[in-house]
C-alpha cells in the first residue's frame, strides 16, 4: 500500500529531516512509526499525504506516485492529525457533512455514513453539540471516524490517543483492530509503546532522519533486548562499578544500568536468553563480589526496552 | 468543485455566526474615529492645520496691501493651524493640481489697475471642497479677508455692491459635503473595510489555530476550490455589518448617496476582494485568533488614517503619499466618498483597476504563502 524508496527531506536547505528512508507497507497491515521527537515521523507523513514535496526519493500509495497523483493519492488516505483539526464552532455532524463534501462522498451515501461513524465514535446523543464542548477522548474518536468518512484504503493516524482518557483510549484502539478486520491499511505515529504493542504487527523505528530498525514487536524484542529481562536492584554498587564491569562480573549483557542515587542502591536491567534459571546466577555471582541484591524480578521485555536500546537514553528535544 | 466550494462557504459562514467577534470592531472603530473627528473639529476649531498658498500677480500697492490683509488679519495670524504662504502662480497651481494645497488665493494681475480705475477688481480662490470644513476654514477666511479690505462693507449690515474688490470662489468639486455627512459616509466605508479584514483575519487565524487548514489542504479540494470558496464566503460576511450601520449612521441620519447605487455595490464588492487577501494574511502570520483581530483592527485604522479617511492624502509628505496609494484602503475611500456625494462615474477606473489588480495579486500570494506555512510548520 505504501512504498517508500530513499526519501530525502530537509528543512530550510540544511536541516536534514530524512536521509536515504525506505520502507514499505502492505496491504491489511498495521505498522506502527516509532521514533524520538525530531526522528522524522511527522515529515514523514506529510510526504505520504503530499503536504511535502521530497527533495529526493520516490513515494507511492496504492501504486500511485504521490508527486504526480496527488488528488487520487488523497482519495485513498484517511488521516487523523495529531491536533484533530477539528472547528470549535460546528457540531460533530457538521463536521462530517463538511468532510465528506470535501472529500466527495456519494451523496446518496452521506447520511447513512455519517450515522455509522456517530455510532462508531459514541457520539450520536451528541452529534448536534458544537465540537468546542466536547472532551479530548470525544474530539479523538470524531477525528478518527472523519478520517474513514471517505471510506480511505489507508489510514494514517498521528497520535491517535494523545491525552485521552482509558474509556476513549480503548474505544479508539477497538476501532482501529475493527478497521483492521475490515481489510485498511494503518500507518500510525506513536509515542506510547504500549500502544504500538497492542495494535502493531510490524514496527518501524526512525532516529536522526534514518530508519534505525524494522520487524514485529517480537522480532525487535530478540533482536535488540533478549528473550528476557532481569530488573535488579543491586546495593554496595560503587560509582565507577559501570555496566562494563557488571557485564563482566555476570558475563551477561547489561541492558541499562541507573546512575547512582545518594549512594543508595542501583537498577541493573540485564538481558537474559534463559530466564528463570538466570536469576540464581545473578544473585550468586554478585554476592560473591559482595553486592547485595535488594530485589530482583524477571519479566519479558516490552517494546520500551527495546525503543531504548535501539535510540539510547539521551534526551531529544 | 461547485460542491466543495458550497461546503467551505456553508462553513465559513456557520463559523461566522457562531465567533461573531469580527463584527465588534467593525462597529467600534467607526464610531470611535466619528468622536475623535467631531473633537478634532470642536477643540482645534478644524483639522486642517494646513498652508493657504497666496499668489501675488500684480505689482501694486493695492495688491501688496490686499497681501498684507490677507497674511495679517486677526483670524489668519491668532490660529496657529491656519498659515498664507506665498508662492508663484506656477508652483501653486502645481501644487494644488497635485493635491499639495487645499486652497490657493491669487491676486490677478491688473488688480490694482482696477482698484486705482473704479473698476471691479478680483481676488480669486482655488479651493478643493472636500466637506464644510475646508470651506469654513478657508473661504470665509478669506472672504473675510476682502471685506476688511473693502473697509467696513461687511455682510449684511452693509450694502457691498459698490466694494472695490470682489471674491472669485473656484470649487472643484460641483457640490460641497457637510462635515457630518462626510463622516458618515466614511463611517461606513471604515466599517466595511474593518469587517472585511477582521472576518477573514480571524477565518484564517482559526484554521491554523485548530489546525483544521492541514486537514483541508490534505483533503482531494483544489486550490482553486478553496480560494473561490473562502472568497465567497467573505462576501455575505464581511457586507453583514451593512446591516447595522447603514440604518444607523446612513438612514436615521438622512445621509442619502447622490452617485450610483451600483457603483457603491461594485465598490463594496471591490473593497471586500481587495482587503479580505490582507486579513488572510494576518491570519497566517498570527496564527491565534485574537491576535488576528488585533492586526487585523491595527491595519484598517492605520490603512484609513493613511488613506485620507480624516485629511486629504494630498497633504501628506511625498514619500507618505506614495505608500498611502500603493494602500487599497486608499483607493477605496477615494472611490467610494466620490462616488456617495458625486453622481458621476468619472475619473473611477484607474482606482477600480488597482483593487482589481490587488485581489488577484494579494490572492497568489496568499494562497502560496498558507500552503509554504503548512509545510514549515
Amino acid at each position: 500500500m505504501i512504498e517508500i524508496s530513499d526519501l530525502t527531506y530537509t528543512y530550510g536547505g540544511d536541516l536534514k529531516a530524512l536521509e536515504d528512508l525506505s520502507f514499505a507497507v502492505e496491504k491489511g497491515e498495521i505498522v506502527a512509526l516509532l521514533g524520538p521527537n525530531g526522528a522524522g515521523k511527522s515529515t514523514t507523513v506529510k510526504i505520504i499525504t503530499g503536504i511535502l514535496r521530497p527533495i529526493s526519493g520516490n513515494v507511492k500509495v496504492a501504486s500511485f506516485e504521490v508527486s504526480e497523483n496527488l488528488d487520487e493519492v488523497r482519495k485513498r488516505i484517511g488521516f487523523m492529525p495529531q491536533e484533530t483539526a477539528l472547528y470549535p464552532d460546528l457540531s460533530a455532524l457538521e463536521a462530517l457533512e463538511y468532510h465528506a463534501d470535501l472529500y466527495g462522498v456519494p451523496r446518496d451515501e452521506v447520511d447513512k455514513r455519517i450515522a455509522k461513524m456517530l455510532e462508531l465514535s459514541g457520539l450520536t446523543q451528541r452529534k448536534d453539540d458544537l465540537v468546542k464542548t466536547y472532551s479530548g477522548g470525544m474530539k479523538r474518536r470524531l477525528a478518527l471516524v472523519r478520517s474513514i468518512l471517505h471510506d480511505s484504503e489507508l489510514l494514517i493516524l498521528d497520535e491517535m490517543s494523545l491525552g485521552v482518557d482509558v474509556q476513549s483510549r480503548n474505544l479508539i484502539w477497538n476501532q482501529v483492530r475493527k478497521l483492521k478486520q475490515e481489510g485498511r491499511t494503518i500507518l500510525f505515529c506513536t509515542n506510547y509503546m504500549d500502544e504500538a504493542e497492542a495494535l502493531a504487527d510490524r514496527v518501524i523505528v526512525l532516529d536522526q532522519g534514518r530508519l534505525v530498525a524494522e520487524g514485529t514487536p517480537d522480532e525487535l524484542r530478540r533482536r535488540y533486548v533478549g528473550d528476557y529481562l532481569i530488573e535488579a536492584l543491586i546495593d554496595g554498587l560503587e560509582s565507577e562499578q559501570g555496566a562494563s564491569w557488571l557485564n563482566e562480573c555476570l558475563g551477561m549483557e547489561i541492558e541499562k544500568l541507573s546512575d547512582p542515587l545518594n549512594g543508595g542502591p542501583r537498577t541493573a536491567w540485564i538481558k537474559s536468553k534463559s530466564g528463570h534459571s538466570d536469576l540464581p546466577v545473578v544473585i550468586e555471582r554478585l554476592s560473591e563480589k559482595g553486592l547485595r541484591v535488594v530485589q530482583v524480578a524477571l519479566r519479558e521485555p516490552s517494546l520500551g526496552d527495546v525503543f531504548l536500546a535501539i535510540t539510547g537514553s539521551k534526551l531529544r528535544d | 468543485m461547485l460542491r466543495e466550494i458550497k461546503a467551505i462557504v456553508k462553513k465559513d459562514l456557520k463559523q461566522a455566526r457562531r465567533d461573531p467577534r469580527f463584527l465588534a470592531p467593525s462597529l467600534i472603530v467607526p464610531f470611535v474615529l466619528a468622536l475623535v473627528y467631531t473633537i478634532l473639529w470642536v477643540q482645534v476649531g478644524g483639522g486642517e492645520s494646513f498652508v493657504c498658498g497666496l499668489v501675488v500677480e500684480d505689482q501694486s500697492p493695492q495688491a501688496e496691501e490686499m497681501a498684507d490683509i490677507l497674511e495679517n488679519m486677526v483670524s489668519t495670524t491668532n490660529h496657529t493651524w491656519f498659515k498664507t504662504t506665498r508662492y508663484d502662480s506656477e508652483t501653486a497651481a502645481q501644487m494644488f493640481q497635485d493635491n499639495l494645497l487645499i486652497a490657493y488665493i491669487l491676486i490677478p494681475d491688473g488688480f490694482g489697475l482696477n482698484v486705482s480705475t473704479g473698476n471691479e477688481a478680483t481676488v480669486v480662490i482655488y479651493i478643493a471642497n472636500y466637506n464644510d470644513d475646508v470651506v469654513k476654514n478657508y473661504v470665509h477666511r478669506i472672504e473675510a479677508g476682502v471685506l476688511l479690505y473693502n473697509q467696513g462693507a461687511v455682510y449684511p449690515e452693509f450694502d457691498q455692491s459698490d466694494a472695490p474688490v470682489a471674491l472669485e470662489e473656484t470649487l472643484t468639486r460641483p457640490m460641497t459635503p457637510s462635515n457630518t455627512a462626510y463622516m458618515y459616509a466614511v463611517g461606513v466605508i471604515l466599517s466595511l473595510i474593518v469587517c472585511s479584514v477582521t472576518g477573514q483575519g480571524l477565518s484564517t487565524a482559526t484554521e491554523f489555530e485548530t489546525q483544521a487548514i492541514y486537514d483541508l489542504l490534505n483533503s482531494p479540494t483544489s486550490r482553486l476550490a478553496i480560494v473561490i470558496g473562502r472568497t465567497v464566503s467573505a462576501i455575505p460576511r464581511s457586507l453583514v455589518v451593512l446591516f447595522i450601520t447603514v440604518p444607523v449612521i446612513l438612514l436615521s441620519t438622512g445621509t442619502l448617496p447622490v452617485g450610483n447605487t451600483w457603483v457603491l455595490a461594485l465598490i463594496m464588492l471591490l473593497t471586500i476582494l481587495s482587503l479580505a487577501p490582507i486579513g488572510e494574511l494576518i491570519g497566517i502570520r498570527t496564527k491565534k485568533r485574537e491576535l488576528a483581530i488585533l492586526g487585523s483592527v491595527l491595519f484598517s485604522v492605520i490603512g484609513f488614517l493613511v488613506g485620507g479617511g480624516l485629511a486629504p492624502i494630498g497633504l501628506m509628505p511625498l514619500e507618505l503619499r506614495i505608500v498611502s496609494l500603493l494602500l487599497p484602503t486608499t483607493h477605496v475611500i477615494g472611490l467610494w466618498t466620490r462616488v456617495f456625494f458625486l453622481d458621476t462615474v468619472a475619473g473611477i477606473l484607474p482606482s477600480i483597476v488597482f483593487l482589481l489588480t490587488t485581489w488577484l495579486v494579494l490572492t497568489v500570494v496568499v494562497s502560496t504563502l498558507m500552503k509554504r506555512e503548512v509545510e514549515r510548520t
